[in-house]
């Protein structure tokens, strides 16, 4: 103000400072609302990757499963796949293929006790 | 900055090449006395950067093949991975392992791509890309005088790990998922018809060490149990079924009787 700013300007960068850092802080990692939210994607990050290697570390001993147990596997493959399709290009190639894997083999050991 | 303008310009250029380049990929050549060098060229020499030259003696004196071949997503056919730049500094494919922080011997494991040249100032980029000719050099050397051979002087990979001269690692920290030992691991007989050679006692137990069983059923071996399966030579000479892996990274299909042979049906050898 002893610049000559006039006060009117004063009390509009004053109110845009203020949204700024209100917005900064709804945005950072330490703030109240920013929390669940990324707790929540971490989540659903980690959810993934849970069932993923839930499911594809059974391929060792996929011959001593039961059928059921291979059906199972199989539907839980395919429930999978549109969450890894949904990952960035370079972890979709990656984990498109190794789920690709794993349903194979299951689906090739109760394809095998049909044909004997 | 003109050296970091020109990385990241092969970087992107690197990550830029579409998914078409991998149907026109080269072929991939395999030599049988380096068990399993090839080059790696989808994407580099189309982004002016030499081939990348991949030694699978040096990688699989350290890491099983499943690590790989299973957890890193490493195809077993020529241009099917399509490994990038872009891929490796996602931390998939070669980025999985070198990326600067897991250790190897104590020592970090150089990062690949990212960051370059700072990495590895002294050669930058050529610590991978070399190109398709480069020399085996001393370590291979020093590996091979270290290592058990076979009958026809390859490395004898399965003694080398049966006798603790390595002890390939079998997974990847936050990669690899917790695997129970395989339950079924019957040997399978195979007659030769129409031939003098000794039948063949596939050990499901031997491969496992290395290998998991997703990499071969059902693309390797689709076949079940009781299915008539004729095995032709000449088709595993182009790759198929053991020729998948013993052209070239495992004993060479010469090695007749390390399959063949009066002992080859016994569990342990």
């Amino acid at each position: 103000m002893s610049r000559g700013i006039p006060p009117d300007r004063w009390a509009a960068r004053l109110a845009a400072a203020a949204a700024l850092s209100l917005g900064l802080l709804a945005v950072s990692p330490g703030a109240p609302g920013a929390a669940p939210r990324l707790a929540e994607a971490r989540a659903e990050e980690e959810g993934w990757l849970v069932e993923f290697e839930a499911v594809c570390a059974r391929t060792q001993d996929a011959m001593t499963l039961s059928d059921e147990e291979l059906h199972a596997l199989v539907g839980r493959c395919d429930q999978l796949k549109p969450k890894i399709e949904g990952l960035d290009p370079s972890r979709r190639k990656v984990w498109s293929k190794r789920l690709q894997q794993c349903r194979d083999l299951y689906q090739f050991v109760l394809d095998a006790r049909v044909k004997g | 900055m003109g050296v970091l303008a020109t990385a990241l310009g092969l970087v992107l250029a690197a990550a830029a090449a579409g998914e078409d380049d991998a149907a026109k990929a080269p072929a991939v050549f395999a030599t049988v006395e380096l068990h399993g060098r090839i080059v790696m060229d989808v994407f580099s020499t189309k982004a002016n950067v030499p081939a990348v030259t991949f030694d699978h003696w040096r990688h699989r004196a350290l890491y099983t093949c499943r690590v790989c071949h299973v957890d890193l997503g490493f195809a077993m056919n020529a241009g099917e991975t399509q490994v990038s730049a872009a891929t490796n500094e996602a931390g998939t494919h070669c980025g999985a392992c070198h990326d600067g922080k897991r250790l190897q011997d104590g020592r970090p494991i150089f990062r690949a791509c990212s960051g370059w040249p700072r990495t590895d100032a002294a050669r930058g980029c050529t610590r991978c890309h070399t190109g398709p000719n480069r020399a085996p050099g001393a370590a291979y050397e020093e590996l091979k005088r270290a290592m058990p051979l076979d009958v026809a002087g390859y490395i004898d990979w399965a003694a080398a790990m049966r006798r603790g001269v390595v002890k390939p690692v079998d997974g990847v920290e936050g990669i690899s998922p917790k695997r129970p030992p395989m339950k079924v691991d019957h040997d399978v007989q195979i007659r030769p018809l129409g031939s003098w050679m000794n039948g063949v006692t596939f050990s499901h137990r031997k491969h496992v060490a290395w290998i998991s069983c997703e990499l071969c059923h059902p693309d390797v071996f689709p076949m079940s149990r009781r299915e008539q399966v004729r095995y032709d030579m000449a088709a595993m000479r182009l790759g198929r079924h053991c020729g998948a892996c013993h052209v070239s990274v495992a004993f060479p299909l010469g090695t007749c009787q390390r399959c063949h042979g009066a002992e080859s049906g016994r569990a342990v050898r």
